[in-house]
């Protein structure tokens, strides 16, 4: 190759690499101080399913039926409607009741109905607060829905459904309907974030069972990470400035105020070490009447594996799926005179 | 002759109650039912998930509208946009009554100002919005309910309107509207479906303070009372476009 040649090649491959990073640092992203250290000394563990997650769809009739039995509302399902990914129970007495299921992953939806709780009123016998765990767990141990390990299981979370009236006289009335408590996951002393690994049991009147919601996989022995399979941390900060690029393009600053080492479940039988990243975004948009400079923030929160070849599926990942492209929108007009 | 017999048939039956009950139940399922169910979909900011967000509610149906945002469709021609669809759904940023479209916000407490009203007078049912804080509840505000119903507000004949009270998050507003989207296709009832889809598929948060997991995004519904138990496939009959009765369901 002459000189002169080997010369340009050089310049050109170093206008590449700049403009490469001029583009990475576009946006303004500021890590918290601290962050940086995230798995460095860290043994690390992915777990899968410890047994077939499919469900059989004739043993999704039995799971409808123990449901509602064991929720003593007097509603039956009595329709069947099979989907694509699941299958749907549903009564013509109360359209609040449901069993929505997945037999794919044995996730499902529950709720025993709930047109006694649409009157004005507040629930008579609503469980306190230790109650209603206490309640929760009794629920779920009877109908064989408690998990295998309890260490796994967080403390439970008591939250509740609430509704409020304004009346046409401009009076107005709140009244608590349910009890809710949520229950999430620990495993290897980190918390398991995603869709799956959660419990959630709706309660009503003097502790009735109202509603469950389940997407909760046994998992075998966690199979130990081999450094080689695993992103450094300085990959993994260049992985979460990329990740921030790429959905916050457009931003002007990004504040991340958490970025810390988790356990994701993609609610399809995979759990594995990842980085939860939380920030605060900053954008600025011009009034086209008024030309003014305007700025608005907003969050932003994502998902960073720790491994290099991910098994995991990753809300990022969604833009990815060829098999369900996303379709554009269309640009709209305002009508002439408005 | 054999004409004269039917038409003779026909005549004794038109006078009973039952052959018009009947006839109004056949009639019934294509005027009232299936001839009505139009969906749209706005996106509120590009390069940001939201066309992600609306298009996993939208692929469940063969929806009529999918459009960048602009405030006209909520506003000045709405009666050709998000009241010309039974079920409008928006993803974007919001902040109480408030939407940010393409390049403007929305204020949905005077929305309805315009000759085109508020929602609810043409065609629309549901209106959902997949974005921070835009339908307050009481926990927020002791006067969540006027900014619907007060006049240049958008309760024209809509029947509920449903979002979050809080913040809604990008790692999971994707799974959220999937799953609604799906819940409103199989013909459930309308806003616990969403409620339903926040706390199966919304983001949480650890606290290592009380050692458990809390629900990081919660939903709101307000909505004309009778209208509660709608699904999508039977609802009640229109509300008045004055109406100030008003019910919300929240979460916490």
């Amino acid at each position: 190759m002459k000189r002169d040649t080997f010369g340009k090649c050089v310049f050109f491959a170093l206008v590449v690499i700049v403009l490469f990073y001029l583009d990475l640092s576009a946006v303004e992203v500021k890590l918290p101080q601290g962050a940086g250290a995230w798995i460095t000394g860290k043994a690390l563990y992915s777990y899968t399913s410890a047994a077939p997650m499919k469900v059989e769809a004739a043993a999704v009739k039995n799971i409808a039926d123990s449901l509602m039995a064991r929720a003593t509302t007097g509603v039956s399902f009595d329709k069947m409607v099979p989907y694509q990914g699941g299958i749907l129970y549903t009564s013509a007495k109360d359209p609040s009741a449901i069993l929505d299921f997945e037999p794919d992953t044995g996730a499902f939806v529950f709720n025993a109905g709930m047109l006694k709780y649409s009157q004005e009123g507040i629930t008579p016998g609503l469980p306190k607060s230790e109650q209603a765990i206490t309640l929760a767990k009794k629920y779920l141990t009877d109908l064989n829905y408690f998990p295998k390990n309890e260490k796994e299981l967080s403390k439970g979370y008591v939250g509740g459904l609430s509704m409020g009236v304004q009346r046409d006289d401009g009076s107005r009335a709140l009244y608590q309907k349910l009890v809710t408590v949520y229950f999430g996951r620990v495993i290897d002393n980190l918390p398991v974030m995603g869709v799956g690994s959660r419990i959630v049991v709706h309660l009503g009147e003097n502790g009735q069972l109202v509603g469950i919601v389940r997407n909760w996989v046994e998992v075998q022995k966690g199979i130990k990470a081999a450094a080689a399979q695993l992103r450094t941390d300085a990959e993994i900060k260049r992985e979460i400035l990329k990740q921030i690029q790429t959905d916050l393009s457009t931003a002007k600053t990004v504040n991340v105020d958490k970025s810390d080492l988790v356990l994701y479940d993609d609610g399809r039988g995979v759990i594995e070490p990842a980085i939860y990243v939380e920030a605060l975004s900053e954008f600025e948009k011009i009034d086209p009447k008024t030309r003014k400079k305007e700025t608005y923030k907003t969050p932003y929160d994502c998902y960073v594996p720790v491994f290099k070849s991910s098994k995991a599926y990753y809300p990022s990942l969604e833009h990815l799926d060829k098999t369900k492209p996303i379709a554009a929108p269309k640009n709209d007009q305002n009508p002439s005179g408005t | 002759m054999k004409l004269k017999k039917l038409f003779n048939v026909v005549r004794m039956l038109a006078q009973t109650p039952v052959f018009w009950l009947i006839l109004l139940m056949v009639l019934a399922g294509p005027l009232g039912y299936s001839a009505d169910f139009k969906e749209g979909g706005y996106v509120g900011t590009a390069g940001q998930g939201h066309d992600t967000v609306v298009y996993n509610f939208l692929k469940h149906f063969s929806y009529e509208q999918y459009y960048w945002a602009i405030p006209s469709q909520f506003t000045t021609n709405n009666n050709n946009r998000v009241d010309a669809m039974t079920i409008a759904f928006f993803a974007g940023h919001g902040s109480p009554w408030s939407i940010l479209c393409q390049s403007t916000s929305v204020d949905l407490k005077t929305a309805g100002t315009s000759s085109h009203k508020g929602w609810g007078n043409v065609a629309s049912k549901f209106v959902a919005f997949e974005s921070c804080k835009v339908v307050p509840s009481p926990i927020e505000t002791s006067d969540w309910a006027y900014p619907w119903t007060k006049p240049g507000g958008v309760f024209d004949g809509v029947h509920q309107v449903i979002g979050f009270r809080t913040n809604s998050w990008q790692s999971s507003d994707q799974d959220i509207s999937d799953y609604f989207g799906c819940r409103m296709r199989n013909g459930c009832r309308v806003w616990q479906s969403w409620f339903d889809a926040i706390i199966a598929k919304g983001r949480r948060e650890w606290s290592w303070g009380c050692w458990c997991m809390k629900l990081k995004e919660y939903g709101s519904a307000v909505m004309w009372p009778p209208a509660e138990n709608d699904t999508y496939g039977s609802w009640c009959a229109n509300p008045p476009q004055n109406h100030t009765w008003l019910k919300v369901w929240y979460q916490h």
